[in-house]
């Protein structure tokens, strides 16, 4: 018969698996933005690369692998993540936020074209391949969570589904690779 | 209100454990098999928060019980997954546990 005592540890790792799991619920899973191709002593400017995103769970990094569009997708989605935004207003922000229009052209000596425009016909799409993505990890990282609860679809009103991403975001940004 | 599914074989063991975890806003549900256990999961009462399995027998393959476990208790319309603990009264292998902890799983050592 186990004593109470020898629970004791089984009742502390329980409080920590609520914890988590209550956080989970609360703010969503952590993902890391790793940002490159800056100019030096600057951080999130135009012409910077959104390098990698990875997914930090329980100490390690499972990196998502995303085409060069669904990682420009996740960073405005991060950088937007407390207000859900239509197919229209995802163009319409990324249009016109110089960040993407000029993604990756601190590269431009090296004769590389790192931008992609993102057309609201195509948001859709793009959601359910990032969905499929974050399952994927998360099934990689054992991190018991449905994807569309990261990635949430949200009436705007009017007929129209916003997407926000529920999550912690970190950026960070290395200069040479 | 806070929902374990307990699966624990030994009757001491699981009643020691309901004990120590119970609070008013709790509720314990326990079953002493692993198919009992999957039918649960995958119910429509489901929404558990979480999956303690007592993995104390030596003798069962519980890795491949687990990923059972693991797939019944998925079940996006029932929201987020619950979460696992396996404890054990004997002492496991580093690669025992290891295991687990790829899966997503959580291990304690009752000592």
């Amino acid at each position: 018969m186990s004593s109470n005592d020898s629970l004791g540890s089984v009742v502390d790792k329980v409080e920590l698996l609520l914890a988590e799991r209550r956080q989970l619920s609360a703010i969503g899973p952590q993902f890391r933005i790793v940002h490159r191709l800056r100019v030096p002593g600057t951080e999130c400017m135009p012409g910077e690369e959104v390098f990698a995103v990875a997914l930090v769970y329980r100490g390690r990094e499972f990196y998502l692998p995303l085409s060069r569009v669904l990682l420009l997708l996740f960073d405005y989605l991060a950088r937007h993540r407390r207000i859900a935004q239509s197919s229209a207003q995802i163009e319409a922000g990324m249009s016109a936020d110089t960040f993407y229009a000029e993604h990756g052209s601190n590269a431009v000596a090296l004769g590389t074209r790192l931008t992609r425009r993102i057309s609201r016909q195509c948001v859709k799409e793009y959601v359910k391949r990032l969905r499929r993505v974050l399952a994927a990890t998360f099934d990689k990282a054992g991190l018991r969570i449905d994807p569309e609860e990261v990635l949430l679809s949200q009436p705007t009103g009017l007929n129209q589904v916003g997407y926000r991403l529920r999550a912690q975001i970190e950026w960070v940004h290395i200069d040479a690779l | 209100m806070t929902k374990y599914l307990l699966i624990d074989e030994d009757d001491n063991h699981a009643g020691c454990l309901a004990s120590r975890l119970s609070r008013p806003e709790t509720r314990i549900e326990r079953v002493v098999s692993a198919n009992e256990a999957m039918t649960r999961l995958r119910g429509a009462a489901g929404g558990y928060d979480l999956v303690i399995v007592n993995v104390s027998g030596n003798y069962e393959p519980w890795v491949p019980i687990l990923r059972k476990l693991l797939e019944a208790s998925r079940q996006p319309a029932l929201g987020t997954m619950p979460a696992f603990l396996c404890v054990s009264t004997a002492r496991r292998s580093p690669e025992f546990e290891l295991q687990l902890e790829r899966m997503g799983l959580r291990y304690v050592f009752e000592r």
